[in-house]
């Protein structure tokens, strides 16, 4: 089994994107997708609305496949009743958080809290970059600050921070903090250094699909020096208690 | 379990030609720790994958003030292997002719590897095009480096990136006898040269910069195979991401076979 905990669909890009993921999925033996819709990176309350709308969608199309993450722009005033839509309405099973604002701004610690009561994980874009980082790009250090705040919340920092070596530090005494490493960064070692650092329990197979291939992901985990008890808890297991 | 488990694709496996690793290295990085960056390991991750052969360089003389120190601990690496010697050089050196030459005696180098990011300078200059001619008495294949990692990972070192526009007039204006091997180049970095690509007879690319959904597929479909080449780039990438973007994708099974290593086997005959 295969649980893919990190894809997209993207905003005008609906029919292309479930086709292609649809396409991944079935070649490839993911047998669970959690998706978030994405678009612009400060979202108007329109523009939320109708990324959820179509992982919504998505998710009555493929009811075995496909879990969905709702979106959130924490600056939007309605991002709470967003949520509570999502959530309540939609089904989904748990909350993404981009590029909007920084993940331990104030306007975040609502949703959070929500979150908490509604018992679902929260995803979080954070990534560390030499070149082009965004200006409310999350660090590593922004989710551990969220972490600690509420240690109730179950959080899964994104691709790992994008460089493990400053990303996984800062998260490695925080047990309610899972990572994966979605995405194109295909090093050799980052596999290993997640797995000393913070531990294979705490590590999630995620693709970042259709921004990357899951092939990529897979050599990753199949690379790495790990038990196949290991190698099953990155790829479902550890997902599996994660959205329990 | 699932299917990944298995150590090797259906190609391969009926592939009676094993598959060859273009783009491979040894030696030490100096901005993180690499855990099998020996020839023993190189050895033993090819055999897992069923890859019989590769072309090495050394991680170390990209970083050398005299690189033919870095290429004396690869030559005897390689030593008692069929693995092939590939010269890393950096054409801002003085007297690298010499250089060039000596390693032929003593190394029987089989290509000539350059790193215009790292070394500092660009494939418009002068020193791109002399190396250029000094390979055409040689035949050497010249494999021109255009990443070693991901930009937004290099927060300790910032390399020259290599334009698309610098690439595209180094093959326009090298459009000869020396193949020229692309290393590390993004899907969209080949379309982006891609009229200069497919019309230059000698050009190839290497595999190792693919990673988003059916890029092989796609370069398959816009450049044929024939110009692509199995490149892993370890022990800095994963080699079984690498791996099974070349032998899972959608393909004609005689498409793999030439990415794997026929297409090798033609441009480094014996």
């Amino acid at each position: 089994m295969l649980i893919d905990v990190h894809a997209h669909i993207w905003k005008g890009k609906y029919e292309q994107d479930k086709r292609n993921i649809v396409k991944a999925c079935r070649l490839y033996g993911i047998s669970r997708i959690y998706i978030s819709g994405l678009g612009s990176q400060q979202p108007d309350e329109q523009e939320v609305k109708e990324v959820n709308a179509e992982v919504h969608q998505f998710k009555k199309e493929e009811k075995d496949l496909v879990r969905g993450y709702c979106s959130i722009n924490p600056a939007n005033k309605n991002c709470l009743d967003t949520l509570k839509q999502g959530i309540e309405e939609y089904g989904m099973s748990g909350m993404k958080l981009w590029v909007a604002t920084f993940c331990d701004d104030p306007r975040v610690y609502p949703l959070i809290e929500q979150c908490i009561q509604y018992d679902v994980p929260i995803l979080i874009h954070a990534f560390h970059k030499a070149v082009g980082q965004l200006p409310f790009e999350s660090h590593s250090w922004n989710v551990a600050n969220l972490a600690r705040r509420y240690p109730e919340a179950r959080i899964i920092m994104a691709h790992m921070a994008a460089n493990c070596y400053t990303g996984l530090k800062p998260i490695r005494d925080l047990d309610n903090v899972w990572t994966d490493f979605s995405g194109t960064i295909i090093r050799g070692e980052d596999i290993n250094y997640a797995k000393e650092t913070i531990g294979a329990k705490r590590i999630l197979y995620g693709t970042d699909m259709p921004g990357a291939s899951p092939l990529v992901c897979m050599g990753q985990v199949e690379e790495a020096d790990l038990t196949p008890e290991e190698k099953e808890q990155i790829f479902y297991k550890n997902a599996m208690d994660l959205f329990q | 379990m699932p299917w990944i488990y298995s150590n090797k694709g259906k190609a391969l496996e009926e592939c009676f030609l094993k598959a060859i690793d273009m783009n491979c290295y040894i030696g030490n990085w100096p901005f993180r720790r690499l855990r099998r960056n020996s020839m023993e390991d190189l050895k033993r991750i090819h055999a897992e994958n069923g890859i019989e052969s590769g072309y090495v360089s050394s991680l170390n003389s990209i970083f050398y003030n005299d690189p033919y120190e870095g290429e004396k601990e690869l030559q005897e690496a390689l030593t008692g292997t069929s693995y092939q010697h590939v010269m890393t050089l950096n054409p801002l050196l003085p007297v690298w002719e010499q250089d060039i030459h000596r390693a032929e005696k003593e190394m029987n180098i089989r290509g000539i590897k350059i790193f215009p990011g790292y070394h500092g300078y660009s494939l418009q200059e002068k020193s791109a095009d002399r190396l250029y001619r000094a390979l055409e008495s040689s035949g050497l294949p010249l494999f021109v480096v255009v990443r070693m990692e991901d930009e937004r990972l290099n927060y300790l070192m910032t390399p020259r990136q290599l334009s698309a526009e610098e690439i595209c007039s180094f093959i326009q204006k090298h459009d000869g006898d020396v193949p020229i091997v692309l290393i590390g180049m993004l899907a969209a970095e080949l379309m982006t040269c891609g009229d200069a690509i497919r019309k230059a007879r000698n050009v190839y690319f290497d595999t190792s910069g693919l990673r988003n959904f059916f890029d092989t597929e796609n370069l398959v479909e816009t450049f044929g195979a024939d110009k692509i080449l199995y490149g892993s780039q370890f022990p800095l990438y994963c080699l079984k991401s690498s791996f099974l973007m070349t032998d899972k994708a959608r393909i004609d099974e005689k498409d793999r076979e030439k990415i794997f290593c026929g297409n090798a086997r033609r441009l480094m005959p014996e």
